[in-house]
């Protein structure tokens, strides 16, 4: 099979994964300032749910929703009673809310569900005979349902943010908190429905990756997926939606290329480069590649 | 006429000292009522501890009802607020400026025909719909923050130092605009400036707010005929309307 497409079809996959959960960092960052490290664990939890409605015989379609929604509570309920109280006092206090919450997490996983790797099925048919042949490359089922959910995701946020007045105010509260609230918008319910937000695309993004995921489902998923999808965040601006996306698919492909054409190293040298990306942006352009310089008037 | 904005006592501040001191004002249903002082007298926290911004104690009714702790919740009950430095979401269209302005209200035919009726009444801002508002020249700004304070169809609107940092004749423009809006539309106004000429000529009660105390009040009338009400307490003569003042 020629490496350069397959590679493409896998850094495209992995990359689209790393844009929905950069684009769950961003728009909890747009509404609190603050970078959601629990993001990835809140997202391997519900994916855990997700193979708990599985197991008891339901089709993954309704284990897709039901991961969503329960991301979608834990997001709100998250920003409500953990961030909130904390968030007045100072920044680095909910940081350290948001550590507390990635241990805890990932802590209650392995108590509920146990440290043995399970295995998620893929959404669409994903057999040795489920492909579409893409030249001489194979485009199997769990491929192409990361595909179509990315770009259903995509295509709401885009419907979201442009076309509702939900999506309106989340912007003005992204561009001036204060001043929205003087203009009447209840930045509250603003943030807790971004949390929530955040918390469903996340989960969204595990319950898609898992079957195609390395460590499949255990307690470690969401680990290395989760420090690309940062490094995503940060290169893209950590601010800008678009940016999101289009740094998440660079470092999915860039990964792929990296395993591909690197012979031996390949593997290990894709998380040194990412984490590489990560310091980068942080020495020399803190701002990302869309992200908005914060010019203030003092 | 009826009392619609009654303050008694007020105080608030930052941190452990209170900025501003028992102040009392009453803004009558109807008038454009303004309160003069110069930098740091209190202004802007008084402004912002009347919308909820900045926590008070004292009274503070609206309506003959106490107003609420949050600026969006007070929004809804008819109070809305001007800041200084306008606040407009620069990041925004001019267009989509003005729906957040209406975030209080149903969403639907009356908001729009709002959007096209505030876009009539200051040209500028139609010419200027699709634009980000942070493209906007700062005399535009102030009118799209005022036009947009409107949208949510506000009983009373304060505005904090509407001249800030505008050319003489923008500032005229700006005045012109509210007392055009409060003549037409009955939308009472409390302006703080240190403009005090103009802002004297629009109103018809004033303040004066001294070190966070109220020192005067009185008509606005009688405020601009009385020199030495304003050689003692505003410092000016009628020249000083857009002068620079400080380098903020």
């Amino acid at each position: 099979m020629d490496v350069l497409l397959e590679r493409l079809i896998a850094g495209t996959t992995d990359g689209a994964i790393y844009a929905l959960i950069a684009l769950s960092l961003v728009v909890v960052f747009r509404g609190t300032g603050t970078i959601n490290f629990a993001q990835g664990e809140i997202a391997l939890f519900t994916t855990f749910v997700a193979w708990s409605v599985v197991t008891r015989g339901m089709p993954i379609w309704v284990a897709l929703l039901v991961a969503t929604l329960c991301g979608f509570v834990i997001g709100v309920v998250v920003e409500r009673v953990c961030v909130r109280p904390v968030a007045k006092r100072s920044d680095m206090a909910v940081l350290i809310v948001l550590l507390g919450l990635f241990t805890a997490f990932n802590s209650l996983d392995g108590l509920i569900w146990g440290g043995d790797t399970k295995v998620l099925p893929s959404l669409l048919p994903n057999g040795p005979d489920d492909y579409l042949a893409a030249g001489s490359a194979r485009i199997y089922g769990d491929t192409a349902a990361v595909w179509i959910g990315t770009g259903v995701v995509l295509l709401l946020m885009i419907i979201l943010f442009r076309f509702t007045r939900t999506g309106l105010h989340m912007r003005a509260v992204a561009n001036n908190s204060e001043a929205a609230a003087l203009a009447g918008v209840r930045v509250g319910r603003v943030l807790s429905f971004s949390w929530g937000l955040a918390g469903a695309i996340g989960s969204a993004a595990g319950v898609l990756i898992t079957p195609l995921a390395p460590a499949q489902l255990s307690l470690l998923t969401m680990l290395t997926i989760f420090i690309s999808a940062c490094a995503a965040a940060l290169l893209g601006g950590l601010d800008s939606l678009v940016g999101a996306v289009v740094a998440g698919l660079a470092i999915g492909l860039m990964e792929a290329f990296i395993i591909g054409y690197v012979p031996g190293l390949g593997d290990h040298l894709s998380e040194t480069a990412v984490l590489t990306i990560i310091v980068i942006v942080l020495l020399v352009r803190p701002t990302g590649l869309f992200g908005t310089k914060k010019l203030e008037r003092v | 006429m009826r009392t619609l904005l009654h303050i008694a006592d007020l105080c608030a501040g930052y941190g452990a000292a209170d900025v501003i001191r028992s102040v009392s004002l009453d803004v009558a249903d109807g008038e454009i009522a303004v309160v003069l002082g110069a930098n740091g007298a209190g202004k802007t926290t008084l402004l912002r501890a009347i919308t909820g911004a900045l926590a008070r104690t004292g009274t503070a009714e609206f309506d003959g009802r106490p107003l609420r702790t949050r600026p969006e919740d007070n929004v809804r009950a008819g109070l809305s607020l001007v800041p200084q430095g306008r606040g407009t979401l620069t990041e925004l269209t001019v267009a989509e400026n003005l729906l957040v302005g209406a975030s209080a209200r149903k969403p639907g035919r009356g908001v729009d025909a709002d959007v096209t009726k505030w876009c009539e009444f200051f040209p500028v801002l139609g010419e200027r719909r699709d634009q980000k508002a942070g493209s906007l020249s700062g005399g535009e700004q102030q009118m799209l923050a005022i036009a947009r304070a409107l949208m949510a169809r506000p009983r009373l609107v304060l505005l904090d130092e509407p001249s800030l940092g505008l050319a003489p004749i923008i500032v005229q423009r700006v005045f012109a605009a509210l007392s055009d809006i409060n003549a037409t539309e009955g939308t009472s106004m409390l302006i703080v400036e240190q403009n005090a000429d103009l802002a004297l000529r629009a109103a018809t009660s004033a303040y004066v707010l001294e070190a966070g105390h109220v020192v005067a009040s009185g008509s606005a009338t009688d405020f601009l005929d009385d020199d030495r009400v304003r050689s003692a307490y505003l410092g000016t003569d009628s020249r000083s309307a857009g002068a620079p003042r400080g380098c903020r």
